[in-house]
């Protein structure tokens, strides 16, 4: 299988203060490069507000309103791209909240025939693509599953139904910005186990937001740590976490560590629930 | 909530939904069961009582006054629901086109809305009517184009709210299409409200309808239409008063049932202002 590359370099966007001399650009993420592959996972950590969430939206031109792209190319197999011909082409996305990712007025089918149509599945192949998707991530035992709102699945089923509309999709990379935060922790090692299992059988590039370094320890192949809007230090997982060079680096592992020395008898880190 | 005044209310909705589809039987199948050609001029029987032929007695020229409020029914209320049509067509456009697309389209369709915001319906009534001719299509056009704007500012506010919603980014990020997103995410959004404003706004328009024939600037006579009744009857108000009555109480029932129903809807999509009115 050939590897494919999705490389975003130079990534900044910004927002605007209004000042008495008018606007004022304000930098949230500065030249930020990304460098994906299939078959790797790729852990985006950093501080709450160091920018994130911003750097994945910039990806695909889907930024928030009140900030914008100023600069940063995407190229896809070497290929230079526009951000908003990845999106559900070459790139898939989990959101963080899956209880208001979905329409509460569609079923799951709904929402899986807009998936298909942009893959250009219609019909019979549509629907096999759709079954095989469900069982893939564990929904294909439960018959009711396609004809469900999303008010009546949970929070762990809706997210298992996001990732299979991403796989459904067919896209070779995957985003996925904090998608385990909003559930339990018996649901997230189940939904990171998951995505660990897609990665190697599917050969899909992942691209994970995490707080978590548990987990970044667990899925990741190389980590890339966010700074106030930059990308402060890139690297193998394993290097980054036996010499980490930045400040920044060096403040995410303390508290880690600290959060897990001081509460010994407190809930097990994710890692240790697993089998 | 008010247990008290909750089933009086559903009564009233009731009562008003009855009415309503009545109305709007009448006006879709009316020709089919008028009693007489509400045309038939028959001066032997002028000013005719309330007979068992002539359920609602006779106007002026002898005509059914029945027949004729069956016939207007069909000529108020078809014109509004015209109207309506055309007022949600281009509101829904406009509106929808401004909301899914904004920056300088924005700008552009809502500045223009605004200049059709300031525009009174009698006065650009008044103004085609001077142009183009009295009639019912001038009419109809006038209270379009002094309405369609309001539902094109209240769509793009619902579009623009409904845009912010985690699933419609989904369905951006997911790559589905400007227009798939509009037809699969919003429209559903915009749709329910919107129906309760129109069912609400029936009432306000049959009134311009006949408020501008009232005035002899609609639908012209003979045609029967319950403004133009009223207008022909005037003249015999203090002798003969019912033949202002009939055409009056119609219009009154009309609007009082469309109002009620279009309330009706709107606390249904809005359950807070029904608490906020129990206050
Ligand atoms: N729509 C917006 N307008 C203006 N500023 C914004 C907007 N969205 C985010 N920001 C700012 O951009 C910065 C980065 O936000 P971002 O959401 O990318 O952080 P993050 O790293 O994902 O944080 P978290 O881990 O809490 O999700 C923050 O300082 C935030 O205040
Ligand atoms: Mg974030």
């Amino acid at each position: 299988m050939t590897v494919r590359t999705l490389r975003a370099g130079g990534l900044a966007v910004e927002t605007w203060r209004a000042t008495r001399r008018g606007r004022e650009p304000v930098p949230l993420v500065r030249d930020a490069s990304l460098d994906l592959r299939t078959g790797e996972v790729l852990a985006l950590v950093g501080a709450s507000g160091s920018g994130k969430s911003l750097a994945c939206a910039a990806l695909l031109d889907t930024l928030p309103p009140g900030t914008r792209r100023t600069g940063g190319r995407i190229l896809l197999d070497g290929a230079e791209t526009e951000p908003a011909a990845l999106r559900g082409r070459a790139v898939a996305s989990v959101l963080q909240a899956p209880r208001t990712a979905f329409n509460p007025l569609r079923t799951i089918d709904d929402h899986a025939g807009e998936t298909l149509a942009v893959a250009g599945l219609r019909g019979g192949a549509g629907r096999a693509a759709m079954r095989e998707a469900l069982a893939a991530v564990g929904l294909g035992d439960d018959p009711r599953v396609p004809g469900l709102y999303p008010f009546q699945m949970s929070g762990g089923m809706l997210q298992r139904a996001m990732i299979a509309l991403a796989l459904l999709s067919r896209a070779p990379f995957l985003v996925a910005d904090e998608p385990t935060t909003d559930l339990d922790l018996v649901a997230q090692a189940r939904i990171l186990d998951l995505l660990a299992d897609l990665v190697r059988e599917r050969s899909l590039g992942l691209l994970i937001v995490t707080h978590d370094l548990g987990v970044v320890a667990r899925l990741a192949d190389r980590v890339a740590v966010m700074a106030e809007g930059r990308i402060v230090e890139t690297g193998a997982a394993k290097s980054i976490f036996a010499r980490p060079s930045e400040p920044a680096t060096q403040a995410l592992l303390a508290a880690h560590q600290a959060l897990h020395e001081v509460a010994p008898d407190g809930p097990p880190a994710v890692t240790d629930l697993l089998p | 909530m008010t247990p008290a005044g909750a089933p009086a209310r559903s009564r009233s909705v009731a009562i008003a939904g009855l009415l309503a589809a009545g109305f709007v039987l009448l006006a879709l199948l009316g020709s089919l069961v008028v009693p007489h050609d509400p045309l038939a001029v028959d001066l032997a029987h002028r000013f005719e009582a309330p007979t068992l032929a002539h359920l609602l007695g006779t106007d002026h020229l002898g005509r059914d006054i029945l027949s004729r409020l069956i016939a207007g029914a069909r000529t108020t209320l078809g014109s509004v629901l015209v109207v309506l049509a055309l007022v949600l067509a281009l509101g829904l456009s406009v509106g929808g086109l401004s909301g899914m697309l904004g920056g300088r389209i924005d700008a552009v369709l809502m500045r223009l809305c605004d200049v059709f915001l300031t525009v009174p319906t009698f006065v650009l009534a008044l103004f085609m009517i001077g142009a183009l001719g009295t009639g019912l299509v001038n009419v109809v056009a006038a209270i379009v184009l002094s309405h369609w704007a309001w539902y094109a500012r209240i769509v793009r506010g619902l579009v623009l709210e409904l845009k912010t919603r985690d699933y419609v980014l989904a369905a951006r990020i997911a790559g589905a299409p400007r227009l798939a997103i509009f037809v699969e995410h919003v429209l559903p959004g915009v749709v329910p409200p919107l129906a309760a404003l129109a069912t609400l706004d029936i009432g306000h328009m049959a009134l311009h309808v006949a408020g501008l024939s009232f005035l002899g600037l609609g639908v012209q006579p003979p045609t029967p239409e319950w403004g133009v009744m009223i207008n022909d009857a005037r003249a015999f108000f203090w002798t003969r008063p019912l033949l202002v009555i009939w055409p009056g109480l119609a219009i009154a029932l009309a609007v009082l049932a469309f109002n009620r129903l279009g309330d009706a809807l709107r606390d249904r999509l809005d359950p807070t202002l029904v608490a906020g009115r129990g206050l």
